[in-house]
């Protein structure tokens, strides 16, 4: 009888919080297809009168505007990017955060506070200096630019060393007893016991990239070729005083490409990894 | 792995529909042509603002116009900016001495690019006639200890009175829109009593807009701004505390809702039988035109209810656009012979601007108002009644003020406190206070560049 | 032998954090030591010598009445935030571990979504539901007669209006890593505790929170950081309004910025100073959540 009145109400409260998170979501993809005077109508309408696609066809023909941009090449050279990114921080992270919890030496301390402390950093703080740093280094306007400054970054070393944290000792010394080196420790051990944290972690990179508009919009400015999807949908963004909210709308689905894209690579990960963890 | 089958189909559905619907471009979409390129021309940058649709095609024209002279020895390249990360572009690009030559900034941002040394003095790089054919009040805008530093494209009132004349003899029961706040009160409450739930009597600006959309009516009611011409002192004296009871008495009685969206679209809730009567800048002209052409007749503009209703006084006042050349430009001459072409020379690129903006802004020169004058009678898309309030209200604005924004948020936040219903008095010796805080923190006393 | 293996392990530690820390101080440190120095000039970038004017920045800032509210404001919030994530997530992670495997795995993917989104994005989604006039909420309002909410001009809801699509991001992300957390608590330890006549609250604050210090930490530190710094989602909420209640300091030096109210190096000065609240908190957060393992390093 308990069980059953607890079941009932894990249920609800899981219902409950799938509306609350749904929901805005489903209004908002209902709305996109509205005409600008139907978007805030008063009183309400629920449901477009007519289904209107010009707001996403308009992203294709960017390319034959003043604006130039080749909607399908920035997805693409997005995807790259933010590829090369997810590989490129977890190889990066990970390897910090093994030998800042698990690794003994000198300046360990120092160490984590020199790293910790760059996260509590205000973007704009750097932002203008940042610049001046990558165009010394001369890559602005180039791929560099776009990937590397992001790739080591305090929270995801964090996050992974309170994750390596719980990896109980003794299989560390047990694979040590077996002559593994350290390094074969991370790589042959660590590494395939932290399918979860990379899953969450890469996700979080990848869509970190993907919906970047700022850095790219300064820095990659006189590279057509390697405009990056935000820019795109904020071309679409700038026009909504006239075309209407349809318009800001409609961007805002094509930038759910992204997530939609997560989910198809890493859907399993995220639902099944995290229950097979079981690591102790 | 049945979901990663029914996403697999979901994206395939969603990437279909995406070609299928994109096979004809919208109709609205502009096909743009390359330049013609002269050989050998000095390249100029020139950084146009991503504004509406019906502004960028005008500028990507009379770029294409201006390239086209093949014997200048001038080619333009024209990048648009998004308006949103224009501070940061601009910072990047002057970091790494790849400033464009030619950008645009508002009236009141001029000051501040003059303090910080980046942009140029232009007196003598456009010709004298230039700057004689400048209205007074446009030219006090760009000029500083008798310099000028920028070339003004536009001035645009800030602050109109918008109406639908149906709604009005429906809900308001009468024809004439209100001039004075006692009349707004009276139509206002016959209107909350006939109109539907969700349609407001009237509407004013709301949030940062606040700030700089009432410098108008501060003007109107106080017979200044917030602080005295030499910047030595605060003026919140009773003038805003009368403008502080009018916003509380709008609210009070749900004159105006209490939220609304962005200023620079309220025109939307006038058109969407939102509002009766609603406060908003002139540029909304072109929104009604564009968006919604069936609601041209039906609308009606005046001068904002003012206290004494005395509309001889300014009841606006003027912001716009004005083109700066980067103080760090090599090629400051040809830069200022592409200003010249569009902004300084012939009326014919000003008018070919104004036509589309559907005359909702006024021209900061002589020659060209008055070529907009002869104009405005031989066409028939913008009613007449409307660019005459228009070209009224602008000649008689005084220039937005140039003081430190922190004093424009200490008077919005006195107003925005008595709309919620604060203490006003107390209200207003605190935005007193802050003020003269301010006023002694940035040395302001007697600083007034423009004094 | 035992120095052997040290060194050794110091040599694989040190290779192991070189490029992070090379990269680090190129892409961050280089940049935080330039904007640094740069703070204490009246820096005006076409000029060939720059004007020292020591720490007046900084006194300039902390005179100024708005930023100072905006600390105060943003501290407030983020405090609400971050409890409200923490418990939420804790809970709901608790409610996920009992589903059954099919819903509870369709509901780890859904909450998961927001996370995904910008927050630009979230805050257009958002302004269907508040806008006062035409927003789904109000219109609902209507229809059973009350009174329409002014979510972004009430001092009551616009701090809400703020808070509620913050929370509506993250709390997916918090319950995962949180779930993550509960499910590797070792199922013995809760054996042995029901075999000594433990309760349900005993099992809570005697295995369950102690287990999960390090997640508390890694989540409570990442919402601080994250929350301190917001911008997006109050720009598009409310802008600050009403009176500056909800203004954030980065929000009022992104403000300032274009409308020249304090100068580039002020500016500079003043996100430096929300640095330091930052630090600040953050380390009251690890003082307080202090558990032998985070902080042993």
């Amino acid at each position: 009888m308990k069980n059953k009145l607890t079941k009932i109400m894990n249920h609800s409260i899981a219902y409950l919080i799938l509306f609350f998170v749904f929901f805005p979501l489903l209004w908002a993809i209902i709305s996109t297809f509205k005409d600008k005077t139907e978007v805030f109508a008063t009183p309400l309408k629920l449901f477009p009168s007519q289904f209107n696609f010009d707001n996403f066809s308009r992203v294709f023909y960017l390319q034959y505007t003043s604006l130039g941009i080749n909607f399908l090449q920035s997805l693409l050279m997005t995807f790259v990017v933010a590829t090369l990114a997810v590989i490129g921080s977890l190889t990066l992270n990970m390897m910090a955060a093994y030998a800042l919890a698990r690794l003994d030496y000198k300046f360990k301390k120092f160490l984590w506070v020199y790293y910790i402390v760059t996260m509590f950093i205000p973007a704009i703080t750097i932002l203008l200096t940042s610049v001046q740093v990558v165009a010394q280094l001369g890559m602005m306007n180039t791929i560099w630019v776009l990937i590397l400054p992001g790739l080591v970054n305090a929270y995801n070393i964090f996050f992974f060393r309170q994750f390596f944290y719980g990896i109980p000792q003794s299989i560390e010394e047990a694979a040590m007893i077996d002559g593994a080196s350290r390094f074969g420790i991370f790589s042959k051990i660590f590494l395939p016991m932290s399918t979860t944290p990379m899953v969450i972690i890469g996700a979080t990179v990848f869509m970190g990239y993907w919906n970047n508009y700022l850095w790219p919009s300064i820095t990659v400015a006189e590279n057509k070729n390697l405009y990056q999807v935000m820019i795109v949908i904020r071309a679409l963004f700038a026009d909504y005083r006239e075309l209407g909210y349809g318009s800001v709308l409609a961007a805002t689905l094509l930038t759910m490409i992204g997530p939609l894209l997560i989910f198809a690579i890493a859907q399993r990960k995220i639902v099944d990894g995290i229950a097979i963890t079981g690591l102790k | 792995m049945k979901r990663s089958k029914f996403l697999f189909q979901f994206i395939s559905v969603l990437a279909f529909t995406f070609v299928l619907f994109s096979c004809k471009p919208p109709e609205d979409i502009v096909i743009d042509e390359p330049d013609f390129v002269e050989e050998g021309a000095t390249k100029i940058k020139v950084w146009t603002m991503d504004f509406e649709e019906w502004n960028n095609q005008i500028a990507v024209k009379q770029r294409k116009d201006f390239n086209s002279i093949d014997d200048d020895g001038i080619q333009v390249e024209q990048e648009f900016i998004d308006p949103d990360i224009f501070e940061d572009r601009i910072r990047v690009v002057r970091e790494l001495n790849e400033a464009p030559d030619v950008y645009m900034v508002s009236y009141g941002n001029l000051y501040k690019e003059i303090k910080n040394g980046t942009v140029a003095e232009l007196t003598n790089l456009l010709p004298q006639s230039a700057w004689d054919d400048l209205q007074e009040n446009a030219k006090n805008g760009v000029m500083y200890d008798g310099k000028y530093y920028g070339y003004p494209q536009l001035m645009e009132p800030s602050s109109l009175l918008f109406y639908r004349k149906d709604l009005l003899e429906e809900y308001g029961e009468t024809t004439t829109p209100p001039a004075t706040w006692d009349e707004l009160y009276t139509v206002a409450a016959k209107i909350k009593e006939n109109a539907p739930k969700g349609t407001y009597p009237f509407d004013v600006p709301k949030g940062i807009a606040l700030g700089w959309a009432t410098w108008g009516l501060q003007y109107n009611t106080t017979g200044g701004f917030a602080i005295t011409e030499d910047w030595a002192t605060s003026r919140i004296d009773e003038g805003y505390e009368d403008l502080a009871m009018y916003w509380k008495e709008l609210y009070s009685n749900s004159y105006v809702p209490i939220s609304s969206g962005d200023y620079t679209e309220i025109i939307d809730d006038l058109c969407q039988n939102k509002l009766v009567m609603t406060t908003a800048g002139s540029w909304s002209i072109a929104g009604i035109i564009n968006t919604y052409p069936d609601l041209v007749d039906k609308i009606g503009i005046a001068p904002i209810p003012t206290k004494d209703g005395d509309h001889s006084k300014p009841t606006a006042t003027n912001g716009g656009w004005v083109y700066v050349i980067d103080a760090n430009s090599s090629n400051k001459e040809e830069a200022a012979a592409y200003v010249e072409w569009l902004l300084a020379g012939s009326v014919d690129q000003p008018l070919e601007y104004f036509e589309g903006a559907r005359f909702s802004k006024a021209s900061p020169r002589i020659s060209v108002q008055n070529a907009i004058d002869e104009m405005k009678a031989d066409q028939d898309t913008v009613p007449i009644e409307w660019i005459n309030t228009i070209s009224d209200v602008a000649s008689k604005a005084p220039l937005e003020p140039i003081y430190p924004w922190d004093i424009s948020i200490a008077v919005s936040s006195l107003l925005e406190n008595a709309a919620l219903g604060e203490d006003v008095s107390e209200e207003l010796s605190s935005a007193d206070n802050k003020i003269k805080d301010i006023i002694t923190n940035q040395n302001l006393a007697n600083n007034n560049p423009r004094g | 032998m035992l120095k052997k293996r040290l060194n050794e392990e110091s040599l694989t530690a040190y290779l192991m954090l070189l490029p992070s820390f090379i990269m680090l101080t190129i892409f961050v440190v280089i940049p935080l030591i330039l904007a640094f120095h740069r703070s204490f000039f009246d820096y005006r970038v076409y000029d060939e010598v720059q004007k020292f004017v020591g720490f007046d920045n900084f006194i300039y800032v902390l005179k100024n009445e708005v930023f100072v509210k905006s600390v105060i404001n943003v501290t407030i919030f983020t405090l609400i935030i971050t409890v409200a994530t923490i418990v939420i997530s804790f809970l709901f992670a608790h409610v996920i571990k009992q589903l059954n495997k099919r819903l509870g795995s369709t509901v780890r993917i859904i909450i998961y979504l927001p996370f995904l989104l910008s927050g630009v994005v979230v805050s257009v989604i958002f302004t269907l539901l508040t806008t006062f006039n035409g927003g789904l909420i109000n219109e609902l309002l209507k229809i059973i007669n009350l009174n329409p909410i002014p979510f972004d001009n009430s001092a009551f809801w616009a701090p809400i209006s703020i808070i509620v699509p913050t929370i509506w991001i993250g709390f997916g992300y918090n319950t995962l890593v949180m779930y993550a957390g509960l499910i590797n608590i070792p199922k013995e330890y809760y054996e042995a505790a029901s075999i000594d006549g433990a309760n349900a609250l005993d099992k809570l604050f005697r295995i369950t929170i102690p287990n999960m210090k390090n997640y508390f930490v890694l989540l409570t530190v990442g919402l601080v950081t994250i929350n301190l710094q917001m911008f997006d989602i109050p720009m598009m909420m409310t802008n600050g309004a009403p009176a500056n209640k909800t203004m954030t300091p980065v929000l009022y030096l992104i403000h300032s910025r274009s409308n020249g109210n304090i100068s580039d190096s002020q500016i500079l000065a003043a996100a430096l100073l929300v640095m330091v609240v930052i630090v600040t908190i953050n380390s009251l957060v690890f003082k307080t959540l202090k558990s032998s393992k985070s902080m042993d390093a």
